[in-house]
């Protein structure tokens, strides 16, 4: 290296590499294939299915709307144009398939952050709360922390990622989804019904024998304090700091056989977490609060369902309705007697003596 | 906070390496105080907690360094040796209870049928790497070879962030005159273009090519954990697949480490040299994780007597040292398993070499002979780290068995191997042979590289590495040069890395 001329390789690798950062940065930003700094514009029309950790937050910075609808893949079928027409005004839905409470806080304040949410209709999943209150689902790709920062100028990561490069390019192919009101909807992929359902569940008709008794079967105490936790910080907090938002909180429908056997699993952990939200939320003036998990109608149907979790299409749009109306309203004393209810309904529950033998699991 | 990574390059490297820089100017101790603070605030970023267990480990090991000195100058060696072996094993009993700790409970359990549940132990990063880094000190300082005891330069020695997390492991021998040299701290130019030459090979190494092979290690290294028919053809591309990414993840992130530490003017030792390219056992541990090498070798193996006691007992002490060395890389059997396996494959490299050879192999070309060698040494480390990386011993068992075709060749339904090439083709109309065709290329094309490129010290600092004499193919020659035009590729390379940084990636969640 003698003689060597230092300077020379540094301009050249300051150059070049300036230089190409610039022009994918660029590109990734005229494009913009997630919509993250804009909406739709001449050069990107589409959508991508399965990127709503990602997505979510263009749509929630970069469109119109006054109601937003978030929680986990049971809300992925309420689709924006039947909240428009049901309930007047602009929908937009910021659902997250799989996804945590502290996910769904995160999105949830991108969108309020833009001052235009009027109405949030949210689904309270059990286990989305149970995880804890700063977990996040990172086991198929990290999650994209990078996407939620205040200020776009602080989120390089996105211009300047290979993976968005992938994504413009497929824009500048014209490759996508051009409807957003079907984005990551599923109720056309699947086949509902108690068939479907029974064939899917691991259980035997045994198992309808084992009752719920509330002094025997406790969640431990560190999962109840997790939980907790994560309802003051992901969803308390956020009411309470938005007074002028209309929060319409509501529990999901759930097949009666997800709690089966009933002294175990489901009910143990639903129960407390039912009650927390009851004492902790249901007073808010800011909040309605909605029980469909103890509708006998719509949880022991199991033609509604494609799996015990996940409803049609015509239950999400009774659940809009039911909201718009009032139906399934409840204050904090109320969801504290449905749980006394839940359990009949899940103790008396023998869907073999009712329905036949079971298609799956002997 | 990872190297490859925005924050860091960004914001960390930039403001730490002005800082020290300026602070040079002024005074050279408050410049070293800078990069101690630094590489603490580093070490906090990962988990604050961490700081809880390195502060008084520095406080503690640097207080005993002090009494050890003055009992060697007062020639009290009995107390002197007393007072080493306490604070060795404070530091062993340290490493063993946040590193081994559970693995130790659940041995017991097996040995003794007994019930002990785990405990919830967090463990503190790199701690391998700084308790052995003080320990030699120690033992060095007792010894009296240790000349300056200087708290702040130690406390840079055990803290210094390029090598912090994960290597190399450092000697106080060619680290303490470094920081002590005033040159050390005036910035220098060409440093920087050597330190950022390394950085971007470095890089490269990890992010263009360690992790694109991760995917088809993870997928056969999975479905070998769940018993899992793999047949011979994928469960050899998954363990070639991870011997690739381990070398280019490991000696990438060492270039990186190296080149760092160039950026502030302080010469790393190197630590891979080309391993795969070892005609023997014995030469690739002087090619491999170097410095762990170095380590074991000066603190483990001649202390237990090395080959001075006959050859039945050079044998138990390498046996006992590559034991050790592999269940230092983790807490697992399967570590301890293919510690023992390098420590067999050690003793029958010796042997070989008390063996005269044949008149035949004698008459064999020298060329010929150096392959022959080259690959079969190729070949059982393959096998070692098939069983390093497995998740347990049963896994391991699944995965040799895979290899040895004792399940067929083809894999069964439930294994897909990923494919790199199928996420682009259809951006750009690759069609699903010329996909394959890329695969291929992609090991072999790789493959050519380990075996006959230079390394990144051969490259950059060609004349201050030597050169090996034989090799498996004549090797290329590349030479870094301080001009533009190699500015120009290495900017555009780490350009090529940036990108890789953040996924935006579908979440597939199957059933939701």
């Amino acid at each position: 290296m003698a003689g060597a001329k230092p300077h020379s390789f540094l301009t050249g690798f300051f150059t070049a590499l300036t230089l190409a950062l610039t022009a994918i940065g660029l590109l990734n930003y005229v494009v913009d294939p997630l919509h993250y700094y804009r909406g739709l514009t001449a050069i990107n029309r589409v959508f991508f299915s399965g990127y709503q950790r990602y997505q979510n937050v263009g749509l929630a910075r970069s469109f119109k709307y006054d109601t937003v609808v978030i929680g986990s893949s049971v809300t992925e079928n309420f689709l924006p144009s039947y909240i428009e027409r049901s309930w007047g005004g602009k929908a937009m839905k910021l659902s997250i398939s799989g996804s945590t409470s502290y996910e769904q806080s995160l999105i949830l304040q991108q969108a309020i952050a833009t001052g235009q949410v009027a109405r949030v209709l949210w689904g309270l999943d059990v286990s989305a709360f149970y995880s804890g209150a700063l977990r996040v689902r990172d086991d198929q790709a990290p999650f994209p922390y990078f996407m939620y920062r205040d200020s776009a100028l602080l989120n390089i990561e996105y211009p300047l990622s290979l993976s968005t490069l992938d994504l413009s390019l497929r824009v500048l192919r014209g490759w996508g989804e051009t409807d957003l009101d079907a984005l990551d909807t599923w109720y056309k992929r699947f086949k509902f019904g108690a068939e479907t359902v029974l064939a899917g569940w691991s259980g035997s008709c045994q198992l309808f024998d084992h009752k719920y008794l509330p002094d025997r079967n406790v969640a431990p105490e560190a999962a109840i304090a997790r939980m907790q936790e994560a309802v003051r910080q992901n969803l308390v907090a956020i009411v309470r700091a938005n007074s002028r938002v209309s929060f319409y909180l509501f529990m999901p429908p759930m097949a009666l056989l997800i709690y089966v056997p009933a002294d175990s699993g489901m009910l143990t952990y639903s129960l407390p977490f039912r009650q927390y939200i009851a004492g902790q939320i249901a007073a808010e003036p800011n909040v309605r609060l909605f029980d469909f998990q103890s509708m006998p109608a719509l949880v022991g149907d199991l033609n509604r369902y494609k799996d015990m979790l996940h409803f049609d299409l015509a239950t999400a749009e009774y659940l809009i309705d039911a909201m718009r109306d009032g139906t399934g309203r409840i204050d904090g004393q109320q969801l504290l007697a449905n749980n006394t209810r839940l359990i009949d309904q899940v103790n008396s529950y023998n869907h073999c003596s009712d329905r036949g033998p079971l298609v799956a699991g002997h | 906070m990872l190297f490859n990574s925005y924050p860091f390059l960004l914001m960390f490297l930039p403001v730490t390496l002005a800082g020290f820089f300026l602070l040079g100017l002024w005074d050279i101790w408050a410049a070293a105080a800078w990069l101690v603070v630094a590489s603490l605030f580093f070490y906090g970023w990962w988990d604050v907690r961490f700081l809880g267990l390195l502060l008084p480990s520095i406080a503690i090991n640097y207080a005993a360094a002090r009494g050890l000195a003055e009992l060697a100058v007062r020639g009290r060696d009995r107390q002197k040796r007393w007072l080493l072996r306490a604070i060795i094993a404070t530091n062993l009993l340290v490493l063993g209870y946040f590193k081994y700790m559970n693995f130790f409970l659940h041995a017991t359990n097996g040995v003794l049928d007994a019930d002990f549940g785990p405990m919830t132990v967090i463990l503190p990063l790199g701690i391998s790497f700084f308790t052995f880094t003080q320990i030699a000190f120690l033992v060095d300082t007792a010894r009296g070879e240790v000349r300056q005891l200087n708290f702040i330069h130690y406390s840079l020695f055990v803290s210094y962030f390029p090598h912090l997390i994960a290597g190399p492991i450092l000697h106080h021998r060619e680290m303490m005159p470094q920081f002590q040299a005033k040159s050390s701290y005036v910035f220098s130019a060409e440093n920087l273009a050597v330190g950022f030459a390394y950085l971007a090979i470095g890089l490269a190494k990890k992010c263009l090519i360690a992790d694109s092979f991760s995917p088809d290690a993870a997928v056969v290294f999975e479905a070998a954990g769940k018993g899992s028919a793999l047949g011979a053809f994928a469960a050899w591309q998954g363990v070639l697949a991870y011997t690739l990414q381990l070398y280019f993840d490991f000696s990438g992130y060492c270039d990186m480490a190296i080149g760092l530490s160039r950026l502030f003017g302080i010469r790393l030792p190197f630590n891979f040299n080309s391993p795969y390219q070892a005609a023997g056992i014995i030469e690739f541990w002087r090619r491999w994780h170097m410095t762990l090498s170095r380590f074991l070798r000066d603190y483990l193996y001649i202390p237990l007597g090395g080959n001075r006691r006959g050859r039945a007992r050079r044998h138990v002490n390498l046996m006992i040292t590559m034991l050790l060395g592999g269940l230092w890389h983790g807490a697992n059997w399967t570590f301890v398993v293919w510690g023992g396996l390098h420590g067999l494959y050690l003793i029958v490299n010796h042997a070989w070499r008390a063996v005269r050879p044949s008149a035949a192999l004698a008459r064999l070309p020298l060329r010929l002979r150096m392959s022959i060698s080259t690959i079969t040494t190729f070949i059982a480390v393959i096998v070692g780290w098939a069983i390093f990386r497995a998740s347990d011993l049963p896994s391991a068992a699944n995965l040799l068995a895979s290899m040895a075709g004792l399940d067929g060749v083809n894999p069964s339904g439930d294994v897909v191997m990923p494919s790199l090439a199928a996420g682009w083709s259809n951006i750009f109309g690759l069609s699903p042979g010329a996909s394959r065709c890329f695969e291929l290329l992609r090991y072999f094309g790789t493959l050519a590289a380990v075996l006959a490129l230079p390394n990144t010290q051969q490259i950059i600092e060609g004349d201050r590495v030597r050169r090996d004499a034989t090799f498996l193919w004549p090797q290329l020659y590349i030479a870094w040069r301080n001009n533009f035009a190699w500015g120009a590729v290495l900017g555009l390379t780490a350009a090529a890395t940036f990108v890789t940084f953040a996924r935006v990636s579908e979440f597939l969640y199957f059933q939701f």
